[in-house]
């Protein structure tokens, strides 16, 4: 067989993997709306068909895979460059929190410009911690595992607490930070709904990242120590500072991510912010196998499953953590070596 | 009932294709062992000895082929069924534990308990210290892994065989790592164990072994046997013609080259390793010069791939004394990116591992060494990229795409991306490790082929190799290196196979000034 | 302040439980040579089903019989899917957190119609045991008496794990496989049944880490967990996966969340940060020990050359 016929059909093995997967998990779902619903056909309808049947929650659907592109796109960096970020939650909560709390110290800049020094500064913040894991690990080899995880659950309740104390907005009925200026806000598009212009955004951070990776130099290094530690050190690169790098681009998007947040969606920080998007993150970056315009696709079908859940436990007799469990199926299988060598052997011999 | 056949177990037809490279590992191959004799199977590396036994110890599984055991056929596909058969085997890489004492490792799956529930650790001693009294192995068995040398784990290796109670002792390269006085007791060792009827099968290259301790002896190349004979009749250098073959496969053209200025020249390098009481590579001293192909011989395991380490700075063990002068700097314990900067090109023998990554395409793989020239503010310039990748994949006639990844090629396609990136960059020197290891005949021709090109457009090359017929078709000058030293050193000319392979297998070695004259000449 | 240190190690010892039980487990698996980053999804799962169980039989008893087999079961569609359908066994591992979470909220819904705290009024608790004689001897008997059951057996599973490990042919092989799994294979040990076996060993474990925290508590509240089982995978590093160090490292986490649930209550330091206490000075752990490590064998190298 040709290289190319070969290369040709190891990508469709791959596609019908991620496909298997995805069809698993839907399976799943019909499953447990059967297990679970008093009156399948209608929770059915809702779950599948709902997201799509009014242009407010469809919009919504949209505005709500936002957040998840810039987690999925810092997670499939750190993938791809060979680190690990499970710190995504605590970094998207610190980029929010520095958003709002930039936004009340400097209430006066011109709107745009204002947007711009909040949107900056949670990606600052967002790589600050992220470098940190990266340093620990290049200098006393601590397994940023670990460290992405724990750093971020602090910072969880350090930013809970700025929310509940000094930030927190006493003339709300609901608990949350004081809010930022309106003039920092993003346009909206396509109101009543939530979408936000904050989706261009994340569109052409996708696009960035794609071309980060693929165009250029520091790219290059990041894939080639990524993908081969020891053929980086063959060819001259100097692998140690390939700890730092990678987690702050991937710990900088995910903080980017909670500041659109807030300047797109909520104007001002609370407990329940990130609420997952940080692990979706991870999800949406294995579904797109770590290529960063696939993770535009796979969080559209992330959010997909939240949104029919959402739709189906506001129409119907179900919870909304049943997504949950399906998304958690799509986590179980997405990397099950099996369905993939099936695939590739079928279609390669 | 009839008089028992002395044939223990027949393989028949076994055939051995690893996944992956299409490379056949066991070609039809026929292995038949008598009872209680020593059966010794030689060859060189790559010729299919240890997947033989290694099929033989349900490691891993013949793809056609059938095993016999005392005329009845048996189905091996674990290693519990080989358990079953009585059939034992000592790894060249021992399979020890570090954390356990020497009892610990030998009563591994076979514990003796106390209570049916605990392990009794002090029957187990005693157990493994009376096995070795009666074996004449005496050994501690309180004794931790990581102290002993390796002449005692081999000794914990055979207790474990031993007390498993198998009767068919598989030996893989068992004398590789001793020292001669270790060798002399191992010898001992195996005669008593063939006087108490124990039937021992010992892969090797070193022929002096085989005819010292050898019944029978089985010789395999290429994956095929060659022939099996009885020891005594057959003298040690028709054993080494079988073993190295006698057809040289390629013709190699080399045109006339004079060899230039020195490039290389290295002083009395040495590589001691903590745990090991010898250097890996001992006061080695040669010298490159332009123009020429400098060919390092050596049976695998005596220091090659250190060597090929040391100098192209991927040396990750031990510490390096001694020095190698590349344009009057000490490379020695220079980082691979300076020595790419002074002009080092470096075809590893490790194409799969370190010579590309496999998940990047071509073109990821091919500009590795020139990325920086193809980079304007930050940016990778793609069209002058994509040029220069299709430039290359012409010249080198490699078949893909430039955006194909790598691990979608040939193993003969690899090596010319290896080869394309490493040879346009007009080097000075050029470090080349096992050019043609896996690789079929037009592969290895065009490699050969494009190395002799470097070589007119003189540049220093130093050719490692454990493959004869590739040195003696290269190079211009040739070293052989054993356990870590240089026994030799020759000009290519009226060289044969033989002659070398004496030295490869220790079997001859030149005087110290002998050497030193063959460097300096 | 004599009088103060008495209830600090008699706290210690409750909270220190669940780190102690979740390492266990997670040591179990890592000398196998398994990450298992399921822990907190275990331990999260079995809190939950032992408030199903319990309410459901009035037993406490069947209550932690119950949440231990759901989370066996747990354990075995985790090691089903890494080791028969060959996933990686960290994403499953994060596979199984996800799910130990959305499981307890959908099932709340499906069977209590909430999705907030659960709790039933009436409910059988863990209450403290006394010990006979022991509770009498003044200073020990107000440190080591009067916990509740699954303190005492943890303490007893940390005895029966050292000599498993230890003692035991399968300890032996639990820790071939994780030395060298190669090696184990070539020599017949079936190396995945191995690393299930260590698998569900920290199902178990983590179970009875769950139980422990509701049960006391008498209700589940979301996120009951609250990054305990992270924190045990660390003390299974810093511990050397010894029941000894895994002690000890119990002991010194459990007494820093003891310090910061003090500090609540005894300080002005605002409760809010305290709670980040234990997860910073987890990463202060592994980043000393970590650079002694470092320390120790660059000195251990000096000393040979």
């Amino acid at each position: 067989m040709e290289a190319t016929q070969i290369q040709l059909r190891n990508k469709l093995a791959t596609l019908l993997g991620i496909l298997t997967a995805i069809v698993a998990s839907l399976m799943i779902a019909v499953a447990l709306i059967f297990l679970l619903s008093e009156d399948p056909g209608r929770t059915l309808y809702f779950y599948f068909v709902g997201p799509f049947t009014s242009k407010f929650v469809f919009f919504n659907m949209l505005e709500s895979s936002i957040p998840i592109i810039f987690s999925g796109l810092g997670i499939a960096v750190a993938f791809r460059s060979g680190v690990t970020n499970l710190g995504g939650e605590g970094q998207i909560f610190a980029g929010a929190m520095i958003a709002v709390l930039i936004g009340t110290w400097f209430p006066h800049l011109p709107g745009i410009v204002g947007t711009a020094f909040l949107l900056t500064g949670g990606l600052v913040v967002g790589a600050l911690i992220g470098s940190v894991s990266g340093l620990l690990r290049m200098k006393w080899n601590v397994s940023d595992l670990l460290t992405t995880y724990l750093i971020s659950s602090g910072l969880v309740y350090i930013v809970n607490y700025l929310i509940l104390g000094p930030f927190r907005d006493p003339a709300k009925i609901r608990i949350q930070s004081i809010s930022i200026p309106d003039s920092y806000m993003l346009s909206r598009i396509a109101s009543p709904s939530y979408l936000h212009v904050g989706i261009f955004g994340a569109i052409i951070a996708a696009l960035c990242i794609h071309f980060l990776m693929k165009y250029t130099h520091t790219g290059y290094h990041l894939r080639v120590t990524g993908s081969n530690r020891q053929f980086a050190r063959y060819g001259g690169i100097n692998i140690r500072r390939f700890y730092v790098l990678p987690l702050a681009i991937s710990g900088g998007l995910i903080g980017l991510g909670g500041a659109v947040q807030i300047v797109g969606r909520y104007q001002a920080c609370f407990t329940d912010l990130t609420a997952g998007l940080g692990w979706a993150g991870i999800g949406v970056a294995l579904i797109a196998r770590r290529n960063p315009l696939g993770v535009l696709p796979a969080a559209l079908f992330y959010v997909y499953l939240q949104a029919g859940a959402r739709v189906a436990m506001m129409n119907s007799d179900v919870t909304y953590e049943i997504a949950a469990i399906i998304t958690s199926v799509i986590f179980y299988l997405i990397t099950a070596e099996v369905t993939f060598a099936f695939f590739r052997r079928r279609l390669l011999k | 009932m009839a008089i028992e056949s002395p044939v223990l177990f027949e393989m028949e037809n076994i055939h051995k294709i690893y996944d992956g490279n299409n490379v056949y590992a066991n070609k039809g191959v026929n292995l038949s062992v008598n009872r209680g004799e020593i059966h010794a199977i030689v060859g060189e590396n790559g010729a299919g000895k240890t997947t033989l036994m290694k099929i033989l110890c349900g490691l891993e599984r013949a793809n056609e082929g059938e095993i016999r055991f005392n005329g009845k056929p048996v189905s091996i596909e674990s290693a519990r069924d080989a358990d079953m058969l009585e059939i034992g085997m000592v790894h060249q890489h021992f399979c020890l534990f570090d954390g356990f004492n020497v009892a610990d490792n030998v009563v591994l799956t076979r514990e003796p308990r106390k209570n049916g529930l605990f392990y009794d650790r002090v029957n187990a001693a005693k157990k493994v210290e009376e096995l070795g009294a009666k074996y004449n192995l005496p050994i501690d068995p309180g004794a931790s892994i990581e102290s002993l040398s390796v002449g005692e784990k081999q000794k914990v290796e055979i207790l474990r065989i031993l007390y498993r109670g198998s009767k068919v002792l598989v030996l893989d390269e068992p004398t590789a790592l001793l020292t001669e006085q270790e060798i002399k007791g191992f010898f001992v060792t195996l005669r008593q164990l063939k006087s108490l009827g124990y039937t021992i099968i010992i892969i090797t290259h070193k022929l002096d072994e085989v005819t010292e301790i050898s019944d029978r002896v089985t010789v395999m190349r290429n994956g095929e046997v060659v022939n099996c004979c009885i020891t005594e009749e057959c003298d040690t250098q028709a054993i080494a013609r079988m073993m190295v073959g006698k057809e040289v496969l390629l013709q190699v053209e080399k045109p006339e080259v004079k060899p230039g200025a020195t490039v290389l020249k290295i002083n009395g390098l040495s590589l001691t390793v903590p745990g090991f009481s010898n250097p890996i590579l001992n006061d080695i001293s040669l010298s490159i010069r332009e123009g020429e192909i400098f060919g390092m011989a050596a049976v695998a395991g005596n220091g090659l791939a250190d060597l090929e380490n040391v100098l192209t700075g991927m040396n990750s063990r031990g510490e390096v004394s001694g020095e190698a002068i590349l344009h009057g700097k000490n490379i020695a314990n220079m980082h691979p990116g300076e020595l790419r900067e002074m002009g080092m090109a470096y075809v590893p023998a490790d194409r799969l591992q370190r010579g590309t990554s496999a998940e990047l395409q071509l073109s990821d793989n091919m500009i590795l060494l020139e990325h920086h020239k193809m980079t304007r503010a930050g940016v990778l310039q793609g069209k002058g990229i994509l040029a220069f990748v299709k430039e290359l994949l012409l010249k080198y006639n490699i078949v893909g795409h430039h955006a194909t990844p790598v691990n979608n090629l040939s193993g003969g396609n690899i090596q010319r991306v290896v080869l394309s990136r490493e040879f346009s960059r007009d080097p000075n020197l050029l470090v080349v490790s096992e050019p043609t290891w896996g690789l079929d005949i037009v592969s290895s021709e065009f490699v050969y082929q494009k190395i002799v090109e470097m070589r007119s457009s003189k540049t220093a090359i130093l050719l490692i190799s454990a493959n004869l017929d590739e040195i003696l078709a290269l190079s211009d000058k040739i070293a052989v290196i054993y356990r870590g030293e240089i026994v030799g050193v020759f000009a290519n000319t009226n060289l044969d196979r033989e002659s070398l392979g004496e030295y490869m297998l220790g079997l001859k070695r030149q005087s110290k000034e002998e050497i030193l004259h063959g460097v300096e000449a | 302040m004599n009088e103060m240190s008495f209830p600090a190690i008699t706290s210690t010892i409750v909270i220190m439980t669940p780190f102690l039980l979740a390492a266990m487990g997670g040591a179990f698996s890592a000398i196998s040579g398994v990450l298992n980053i399921a822990l907190e999804g275990l331990m999260l799962n079995a809190a939950f089903f032992a408030i199903v169980f319990t309410n459901l039989t009035g037993s406490l008893f069947l209550g932690i019989t119950g949440a231990i087999l759901a989370t066996l079961l747990l354990t075995t569609l985790f090691g089903a899917v890494a080791f028969g359908l060959k996933a990686n066994i960290f994403i499953c591992g994060l596979a199984t957190n996800f799910l130990a979470i959305a499981l307890s909220i959908v099932l709340a819904h499906t069977f209590y119609g909430r999705t907030g705290s659960v709790q039933f009024p009436g409910m059988p608790r863990l209450m403290p045991l006394d010990i006979p004689i022991l509770e009498n001897i003044p200073i020990l008997g107000d440190i080591f008496s009067g916990h509740n059951a699954i303190v005492y057996i943890s303490w007893l599973l940390l005895i029966i794990a050292g000599v498993v490990i230890n003692r035991t042919p399968f300890g032996m092989r639990l820790r071939a496989v994780g030395v060298n799994e190669k090696a184990a294979r070539a020599i017949g040990i079936k190396t995945r049944r191995v690393q299930f076996t260590a698998l569900l060993i920290s199902g178990f474990t983590c179970a009875l880490g769950g139980v422990v925290l509701t049960l006391t508590l008498g209700a589940f509240v979301p996120n009951v967990t609250s990054g305990r089982g992270w924190i045990a995978l660390v003390i299974v590093y810093l511990g050397r996966k010894k029941p000894l160090g895994i002690l000890i490292g119990s002991v010194i986490f459990g007494f820093v969340e003891y310090i910061s649930n003090n500090l609540q209550t005894t300080s002005d330091i605002p409760s809010g940060l305290l709670l980040s206490l234990p997860f910073f000075a987890t990463v202060v752990a592994l980043v000393l020990y970590s650079v002694v490590e470092q320390t120790v064998s660059r000195r251990g190298l000096l000393k040979t050359k």
